[in-house]
This record gives C-alpha cells, sequence and structure tokens, in this order.
C-alpha cells in the first residue's frame, strides 16, 4: 500500500477531506496515524482568535504601508499565482546608486575620474544633449493650447491621479447606481479615489433617488443602496444593522478594487421600518461591530424612519 | 481562515525558509496577498493545497531577496514533526538545503517530490506536464540536490512504490 502525500496529510489534519482511496488507509496505517496526531497537535497550538485577528491587523497595516510602493508597482505584484520570475522583477530590491569615494574632492573626481570612466563620460555627453532637448519639449507642452478633450485623460493618467467632482447634495448624478433603474449613460471616467474609504447610500423612493453621506430618513417602501469608494484594493463588507439586531448583508465580502463600488442588494425598508446602522469595513471589523455594537473601525451610516 | 491554517502555513515557512523571522515575515506577506487577491482560494478544491503552493512563491522569493539572512538551521530543530510516511528525511534536507541553488521548474519540482511527497504522476498532474518530462527533470533534480545518491526513484515517491 502506498502512504498519501504529506500534503495530503496535511489536508486532512486541518479538516479537509482525504481522496476516497486514501480513507481506508489512514485507519488502518499506524504510522499515518502517528504523522496526524503529531500534525494535529501542532494544528491545535495553532493561533487563538486573538492573535489571528492581531495577524489580520498586521497584514492590512503592512497593505496600508506599502500602497505608495504598489501604486508605482506592475498590478502582478499582488497576484498569489503569479510566476515566481513576475515576482522577483517587481519585488527585487532597488540597487542601491553608485556613489562616489567619500573622501574624494569633488571637482578632481569630476576631471580626472569622468576621463577614466566611460560610463560617466557617456552620462556627461547624454546629459549635455538630452536635458536640453526635454526642456524644450517641456516649454513646448507648457505654452501649446489646452486641448478639452484630452484634459480628462490626462488627469486620469498614473496611479496616483485622481479626479474631483461635485455632486449636488441630495441628488444623484446620471447613471451612478446602475442597479436602482438608473439609465447608464457615458462610460464613467477611471476615478481613483485618495484619502481612504468612501461610503453613502442612495434611497430609492418611487423611482425618485438621492444619495446621502450621513444620515438618511426612510419610509416605507424605500430602497437603499450602499456606494463606496476605495483608493485602494481591499476585503470590504456592507451590511444594515436594525437597533432590534436583525442584520442583513448588502456588500458580501470581497476584494474589492480601487474605484466605486455599488452594493450587490439593497435594503427595502418594510412597513415599519426601525432605526438602523450601515456599516461597512473589513469583513473582520464588521463582524465585531455586529457583535459588539461598538462601531469603532467601521464606517456607519445612520438610518432613521422618517416622522409621520 | 487564518485560525485553521495558520500553524501549518507558519511549519511550511519555517521549513523552506529555516529562519523563524523570515518564516513570519513570509506568512505576514502571504497574509497581505490573500486579503487583497484571494479570490482563487475561495474556489480552490483543497485550500490548504492552494495555500501551500502560495506559500512556497512568497517563500522562494524571500529566499531570492534574503541570501544572507539564511543560516544553517538544523531542520529537525525546526519541525519537530519530521517526514511523512514513505518519505527519506535525508532527502528532503538536502532538498531544503539546496533550494536556494535550484532554478524556478526545479524549486517547484523540489518541493512537490521532496517535501510535499507527491509522487511523480501527482506531480505531473499539478505542473501539467508528462510524466515522461517529470521523470527526466526528476533525474536532473537528484543529481542536483544529492549528487551523491542515486536516482530520484530512491529518494522520492513514485506511484508504483509499495510500502509496507
Amino acid at each position: 500500500m502506498t502512504h498519501p502525500s504529506s500534503l495530503d496529510l496535511e489536508a486532512f489534519a486541518v479538516g479537509e477531506p482525504l481522496p476516497a482511496h486514501l480513507v481506508s488507509h489512514v485507519e488502518e496505517c499506524s504510522a499515518c496515524g502517528a504523522f496526524l496526531e503529531q500534525l494535529g497537535a501542532v494544528v491545535s497550538a495553532g493561533p487563538s482568535a486573538k492573535e489571528a485577528d492581531a495577524a489580520v491587523a498586521r497584514a492590512l497595516a503592512r497593505l496600508t504601508a506599502a500602497e505608495p510602493e504598489r501604486a508605482a508597482a506592475p498590478r502582478s505584484f499582488v497576484d498569489p499565482l503569479e510566476t515566481p520570475e513576475e515576482q522577483h522583477e517587481t519585488k527585487e530590491p532597488r540597487k542601491p546608486r553608485e556613489t562616489r569615494e567619500p573622501n574624494a574632492p569633488a571637482a578632481s573626481s569630476a576631471g580626472t575620474r569622468g576621463a577614466r570612466d566611460p560610463r560617466r563620460k557617456l552620462w556627461l555627453v547624454g546629459s549635455s544633449v538630452v536635458a536640453p532637448l526635454a526642456a524644450a519639449a517641456a516649454i513646448l507642452l507648457l505654452t501649446r493650447s489646452p486641448d478639452p478633450g484630452r484634459a480628462s485623460d490626462r488627469a486620469n493618467d498614473g496611479p496616483g491621479a485622481s479626479t474631483t467632482f461635485k455632486v449636488q447634495m441630495g441628488t444623484l448624478p446620471p447613471g451612478v447606481a446602475p442597479g436602482l433603474g438608473v439609465a447608464t449613460g457615458a462610460a464613467e471616467p477611471d476615478t481613483q479615489f485618495k484619502g481612504g474609504m468612501q461610503v453613502a447610500v442612495v434611497r430609492d423612493r418611487a423611482g425618485a433617488q438621492a444619495r446621502f453621506s450621513s444620515t438618511v430618513r426612510v419610509r416605507p417602501g424605500d430602497r437603499l443602496r450602499v456606494e463606496v469608494a476605495l483608493d485602494h484594493e481591499q476585503a470590504i463588507l456592507g451590511a444594515v444593522l436594525a437597533d432590534d439586531g436583525s442584520y442583513l448583508e448588502l456588500m458580501p465580502q470581497a476584494v474589492r478594487g480601487p474605484g466605486t463600488h455599488f452594493s450587490e442588494r439593497s435594503a427595502k425598508i418594510d412597513a415599519a421600518p426601525t432605526r438602523g446602522t450601515i456599516l461597512i469595513g473589513s469583513p473582520e471589523a464588521v463582524a465585531r461591530a455586529r457583535d459588539t455594537k461598538n462601531f469603532e473601525g467601521v464606517t456607519t451610516l445612520r438610518v432613521d424612519p422618517e416622522a409621520p | 481562515m487564518y485560525q485553521r491554517y495558520g500553524a501549518l502555513l507558519s511549519r511550511r515557512c519555517l521549513l523552506l525558509l529555516r529562519d523563524k523571522a523570515q518564516a513570519e515575515d513570509a506568512v505576514q506577506e502571504l497574509l497581505a496577498v490573500l486579503l487583497q487577491r484571494g479570490e482563487g482560494l475561495r474556489v480552490a478544491d483543497s485550500k490548504w493545497r492552494w495555500l501551500a503552493r502560495a506559500a512556497d512563491r512568497t517563500c522562494i522569493d524571500l529566499l531570492r531577496r534574503g541570501k544572507h539572512l539564511r543560516a544553517a538551521v538544523d531542520i529537525d530543530d525546526l519541525d519537530p514533526v519530521g517526514v511523512a510516511p514513505g518519505m527519506d528525511p535525508e532527502a528532503r534536507c538536502a532538498a531544503v538545503e539546496s533550494l536556494q541553488r535550484l532554478d524556478d521548474d526545479q524549486q517547484a519540482l523540489a518541493i512537490m517530490l521532496y517535501i510535499d511527497g507527491l509522487s511523480q504522476g501527482e506531480a505531473a498532474v499539478e505542473l501539467g506536464l508528462s510524466r515522461v518530462t517529470i521523470n527526466k527533470r526528476a533525474q536532473e533534480l537528484a543529481n542536483r540536490v544529492q549528487p551523491d545518491r542515486a536516482s530520484p526513484s530512491s529518494t522520492t515517491r513514485t506511484s508504483k512504490e509499495a510500502r509496507p
């Protein structure tokens, strides 16, 4: 008989099913049983819920800290299934810049080493030609009249670019909430928000839509949909938690990229609306907020019934 | 998820990197990647297998970046669990020690054959290659991992290998 692979036994030790043809072997084989016992001990000595939360928090902090660096890197950086070569390309630390000997006088080194070092010579020649050309090109670009058709394109160039648009309070820009029956017009620009997560709720009342960013007042028959703008990719979950404890997930847990996202589901207000809170944040934070009713760490929007 | 798989992920990273600090770093990095792009995990047939491969890539990448940090720590001290039944502990040790010297394809194959204890057939399925190709590569690998030992069939499982 053939023993299962270490990988299969490890999967079994963490509770995954074994392939059918190996089950009887594992039940009978003392060596496999002993190995599984040892693995079981390792698994049971694993991180506690608190430690797991801390590890996730550290990983999130790491993501946040790495964000500016990641923004400049190709997208393949974060693909767990990327080839090692791709990872190597993007994660290879930058080579330190070549530096001059600390005690060498600047003037003499420029004169003597410049003549000796062919790379330096090339740099001197290149800079004397390229720099004026670059300056001339810059002046040309600056003095040229702006092309209105391309201005918006330029605004969206680059990972750090952001677009600001004004939204009249209480009304919804056309085509912004596809799930709420608003006609979708021209393609939206690829917008990236800066400054973390921005949350709003879109209320649909008999076809009339309004957008709120703090408290939304509702009456029976209204529908609510959540709008979340992210400036970087992150795992989020959106839900509405009524004051009586009922809970409805509007935006299932998923990793979402930068840009604007609308909740997949909408909440319909029934005949007897209750007060509640819309919670948006990481799945762990939302779960914690739901359990403890402490809304620290999540973004909230208040839902209040309109006075009759 | 982390509560369930964290201990085995740490063990795996420690085994591959042989450095506790680097292993912790690898797990953190893996966790960060999962938070960003964990879609594949949800649909994976075996979550552990998916996580193990993601951990392998993270560790191999760290190995490349941190050569100088790698101290020769005895694997027995790092992994008290030891090898699975039917596997050769010396071969596993030799494979771990030679990981840095191998190219990408060889690293993946070495982990599958010597650390995960997959048979050549299983490795062929996972890598999407023919058995003949895997057999050829396994022989080349054996020469690099254990030049002083016999052919890979003596150190890795084949599908026909019978165990008492």
